[in-house]
């Protein structure tokens, strides 16, 4: 697999990141050689239906009991931008009407 | 040109847990925002998340319910998405192993009974809420609910009308209500659904299929069932103006605007939908042993269907009233309560689909809320089948006092006069009476119009004040008008 | 007596329980040294002088109670600045949570405070961890104390430094593909990474979760066991965190009839001559002990670095999307919030981490699963399963803990896969989720430390700790980094 800038932009912009053009291109040519090294996976063999792992351990859950919140002000206190009851945010326009 | 209706039905609920999804916080509605959270449900970083063992079992009664074959073996697995709703950039949902998979709900609809397929239920965590404030340009938003446990319930596309649709999402609440997992309230937001909808056209021996639309924005019972017939009507007539090219248009997200009644395109990335599920890894995998299978079956109760068939078995009800009645959880227990203080089982279903419902109803409250004793309802009904008081006035006057807390309905009828009249000569003076007071009615009626005689009939009962059993009454008007 | 900074954190809590020295007194004389040498290697981020003092004088007044603070009473413990302490800057040396005060102390710090530590400072790491010599900080590079024009390894380098150059007998580090191990071997410490779920993880700011470990920083690997002890345990908000019994770190003995495998795999030609030497050398005086050495082969092991670079981007990837400006951080400019996230994350974040987001989103989007996770996924189970084999066969595993000696700062930075490559001895314990060890075992020529690793199987923690106790003993013991060629000029402390 390939990466050039153009698929670069593509994963920036699933990744809600930033990235110019610039860098897009230095980064696509980092990232090809990482993903040209980490496909070499596909040649290992591996028995008939190994189970991928997931997780270390099994079972863990919790009894259903309601606990202590933070106080409001330590909930809001590292926000960017708040107005002491809400989190503020620049309006959301990508569920609007088209 | 013929069609078929194909409905599929996506309905989250969230379950009435007292505690969160995957930490401590209380679930409860109506709290002052932004207090019902922790580092945990904030997404805040190094925060990790516990599963809560009492929404995996509620999650498994509904399944078992339903006739879902329950996993043994399941995980958690994150879906990656950015909103500023969504605390830590993905939701802990399940993806290819989910807890539960087939089973069926039944639905009544006029045309009868059916059985609607299901894919599949799984859990995840709710998200917070957007306040859109669009003077200032800004969203606020609130995280109490983020982390409220969901269960998601996915149809086969077996709905074939918006009828189907209503009663599916009633019957699914009805079952969620008995198993008193949720309030299953879509006002409240705790029952929500995105119904997707597409047509099979039949034209010149081809079937074309119109693209899928999944309906958005849909806050009641009634609006799903709207959204869903203009739906059909604009594929309908999106088909008459494309032909068979229709079927290469792209599945689209619609939402529905309730002022207008119609449907609106949402817009939507090009990659939104490449969630990037990965199994969760802060969460174990879990299996759901026979002792936790026996620990969920324990919890359900006679369902509504079973109780439908019974109710209509060992009391003769009518499908209607049996169904009406088993509805609610608690309104199928209070009919049950006023057969067993003694009241005759089919009037008194009668009394309460009818009756009761309608001030229910009004009171915004359920047949059981409105608290009137099943022994007094028991007395009333016995009252009438045994022709101390009509039927009529037995619903005017005595159920509205016995409702304000009026306690000996036998009493109550000696007091406001209410005793039924049988004396028949003053029934037919009174009829007579009405005979000449209604010209016009009397002519009609005698020119063959046998409506003309509800109008008389209507005289008559109000001059009795209801008192007079409304049978004798039309015999009598018949007799004389004869 | 030494020099209270010279001490080791058994001794100094002896001390102080037993009011020879104060509290008080064994943090000035850290203090004093830590900021003093700070401005030369550059560990600590953060270091509030009064807030350390305060907590020092606590323990005092209780032990003057007649209170038992713990067993770690008044031992200064720097911290790594992934692990939040409520109220102080946790910063992940990233822009974006520069401003990010934590409104809760992780697991690992209340059990601290429960041992009656004294948290001492906040310490250099790469941006979120990423990283393997600490220059991928957004606040500069911490210095190897042998050589300050050399890495002190990462991403755990702060922590590393700090313990090698005395400004605190005891650091915690965390350890995802290496991260403990790496620096303690460069900069000449104990540095061990407990089993996958000894220790919780809950408020230790998560780069892979699957792999990510806190564990302990030491001079010696009795001091180590101290603070493993301390921290480690069941934790009900950590679900990874395990049920089994905390092993008996203390166990003393000497290795006769020890089984120690040695995977070929690990001694390939990416080995440098200096440590090979090194290490060949600690070997032979293991098997005058008494060990029975053999030769292991782990041929999946060389798929370690693959694997690792897929599953660690892919879990971060997801993990530092939170960092979206909503509710913590920095903010980007924004007309729209999708404006807004974009410019958040790219400004707040560095170049090896974007690089790691890019990666992980690709290895997990539609079409590439099956092909990069699902794949990576099932090499790694396979990795587990032949780890398992192995350890029929031997107690321990044991090889160097890096291919190199600390390399120049700046040598390695501009190549992120030769970077990515020097990992390649301790990604396979993270992999397995089993416990390993790194402590000196001498100096190369140029007088840089050397680390040999021991591995062991998952809750061997026991067993580990009682050999390496042993082959401390045998090896050279810790030495002091010579002092800083002149005396730093910033009295204030950073930041």
């Amino acid at each position: 697999m390939a990466i050039d800038p153009a698929e670069v932009l593509r994963i920036a912009r699933l990744a809600r990141l930033k990235v110019d053009p610039d860098e897009a291109r230095r980064l696509a040519k980092d990232l090809d050689r990482i993903v040209g090294h980490i496909d070499s996976l596909r040649a290992v063999e591996l028995p008939e239906g190994s189970e991928a792992l997931t997780c270390f351990g099994r079972d863990v859950h919790r009894a259903d009991e309601p606990g202590t919140c933070l106080p409001r002000e330590d909930a809001l206190r590292n926000a960017p931008m708040q107005d002491g009851d809400f989190f503020l945010v620049p309006k959301i326009v990508d569920k609007e009407e088209a | 040109m013929k069609h078929k209706v194909l409905v599929g039905m996506e309905v989250h609920l969230q379950l009435r847990t007292r505690s969160k999804m995957f930490c401590g916080c209380p679930v409860k509605f109506g709290a002052p925002v932004n207090t019902l959270v922790c580092p945990v449900c904030l997404g805040m970083p190094g925060s990790l998340p516990v599963p809560n063992r009492e929404a995996i079992t509620m999650a498994l009664a509904l399944a078992t319910a339903m006739g879902c074959e329950i996993a043994g073996l399941t995980k958690f697995d994150r879906k990656n998405y950015f909103y500023p709703d969504l605390p830590k950039g993905y939701q802990i949902s399940q993806y290819d192993r989910p807890l539960a998979t087939g089973g069926g709900i039944e639905v009544v609809t006029e045309a009868g009974a059916k059985v609607v397929r299901l894919r599949r239920l799984h859990i995840e965590e709710d998200v917070g809420k957007n306040l859109h404030d669009d003077a200032k340009g800004l969203s606020r938003v609130d995280f109490n609910r983020a982390g409220t446990p969901l269960v998601e319930i996915v149809s086969e596309p077996d709905i074939a009308s918006p009828e189907e649709a209503r009663a599916y999402l009633n019957a699914l609440r009805a079952l969620v209500q008995y198993l008193d997992v949720s309030d299953a309230n879509m006002q409240e937001g705790n029952l929500r659904c995105e119904p997707n909808v597409n047509l099979h056209i039949e034209s010149g021996g081809t079937i074309v299929k119109t693209p899928i639309i999944e309906v958005k924005n849909l806050n009641s019972v009634r609006n799903v069932e709207r959204a869903l017939k203009f739906e059909i009507d604009r594929q309908l007539a999106e088909y008459r103006e494309l032909g068979a090219a229709v079927a290469a248009r792209p599945r689209a997200t619609r939402g529905y605007d309730d002022q207008r009644d119609q449907t609106f395109v949402m817009r939507e990335k090009e990659e939104a939908h490449d969630y990037r599920y990965f199994p969760e890894p802060d969460i174990p995998t879990f299996s759901i042993d026979d002792q936790w299978r026996a620990e969920a079956s324990a919890r359900v109760p006679e369902l509504p269907a079973a109780r439908r068939g019974r109710f209509a078995a060992e009391f003769g009800l009518s499908d209607y009233d049996a169904d009406a009645l088993t509805r609610e959880r608690s309104t199928a227990d209070y009919f049950e309560q006023v057969t067993a203080a003694g009241a005759p089982p089919k009037p008194a279903a009668n009394w309460i689909v009818s009756d009761l419902a309608r001030h229910a109803n009004e009171a915004k409250k359920t047949v059981a809320e409105l608290r009137l004793p099943p022994a007094r309802l028991a007395a009333l009904v016995r009252l009438v089948e045994e022709g101390k008081v009509s039927r009529q006035a037995a619903a005017k006057d005595l159920l509205p006092r016995l409702l304000e807390g009026g306690d000996d309905p036998a009493a109550l009828v000696q007091k406001l006069g209410l005793a039924r009249i049988d004396d028949l000569g003053q029934i037919e003076e009174t009829a007579r009476r009405a005979i000449a007071a209604n010209a016009k009615a009397v002519a009609d009626y005698r020119g063959g119009k046998q409506a003309a005689l509800n109008a008389i009939k209507g005289f008559v009962m109000r001059e009795m004040k209801g008192k007079a059993d409304p049978a004798v009454v039309e015999a009598t008007l018949r007799r004389l008008l004869a | 007596m030494s020099e209270l900074w010279q001490e080791g954190a058994a001794a100094l809590a002896a001390a102080v329980r037993g009011r020879e020295a104060s509290a008080v007194d064994v943090a000035d004389a850290h203090l004093e040294r830590a900021l003093r040498w700070n401005d030369h290697v550059e560990a600590f981020l953060h270091l509030e002088p009064e807030e350390v003092r305060r907590q020092a004088r606590e323990i005092d007044r209780r032990i003057s109670a007649g209170e038992d603070p713990g067993p770690l009473a008044g031992v200064p413990v720097a911290i790594k600045d992934n692990l939040c302490v409520r109220g102080q800057p946790t910063t992940c040396a990233s822009r974006i949570l520069e401003p990010f005060h934590p409104p809760y102390d992780a697991h690992v710090v209340e059990r601290l405070r429960a041992a009656g530590a004294i948290l001492f400072g906040k310490t250099n790491l790469d941006e979120f961890a990423m990283g393997s010599s600490t220059e991928n900080s957004a606040f500069g590079p911490t210095r190897n104390p042998f050589d300050l024009a050399r890495t002190a390894g990462g991403s755990s380098g702060g922590s590393a430094a700090a313990v090698a150059a005395g400004l605190a007998p005891l650091a915690l580090g965390s350890d995802t593909g290496g991260s403990i191990r790496q620096p303690a071997a460069l900069c000449g410490v104990v540095g061990m990474k407990p089993t996958y779920g000894l220790v919780s993880r809950y408020g230790l700011i998560a780069f892979a979760s699957s792999l990510d470990q806190i564990g302990p920083f030491a001079r010696t690997v009795d001091d180590a066991a101290l603070l493993l002890e301390a921290i480690a345990g069941r934790d009900a908000r950590d679900a990874t965190s395990s049920a089994e019994a905390v092993p008996d770190l203390r166990q003393r003995g000497d290795l006769k009839g020890l089984r120690i495998g040695v995977p070929k795999e690990c001694f390939g030609e990416g080995l440098s001559a200096d440590v090979r030497t090194l290490v060949d050398g600690a070997l032979g005086k293991l098997t005058a002990a008494g060990a029975r050495i053999e030769e292991v082969s782990l041929p999946l092991s060389v798929h370690g670095i693959a694997v690792y670079y897929i599953v660690a981007p892919s879990e971060a990837s997801s993990n530092l999307a939170r960092y979206d400006g909503v509710r913590y951080g920095i903010r980007g400019e924004g007309a729209s919030v999708e404006e807004m996230f974009a410019e958040t994350r790219g400004e707040g974040f560095g170049a090896e981490v974007k690089r790691r987001i890019l990666l992980g989103t690709f290895a997990l989007s539609s079409g590439y699963y099956e092909a990069y996770y699902g794949r990576a996924q099932k090499v790694r189970a396979a990795m587990r399963h032949e780890m398992e084999e192995c350890f029929r066969k031997v107690d321990l595993l044991a090889s160097a803990t890096t291919p190199t000696a600390a390399f120049a700062l700046g040598e390695k930075a501009a190549d992120p896969l030769a970077m990515y490559l020097s990992d390649v001895l301790t990604v396979t314990a993270n992999l397995c989720g089993v416990p390993a060890l790194s402590l000196p075992c001498g100096r190369t020529p140029a007088g840089l430390p050397v680390g040999l690793q021991l591995t062991a199987p998952r809750f061997g923690e026991a067993t580990l700790f009682r050999a390496a106790r042993a082959a401390e003993a045998l090896l050279p013991l810790f030495s002091w980094p010579p002092a800083p060629p002149e005396p730093g000029r910033r009295q204030e402390p950073p930041r």
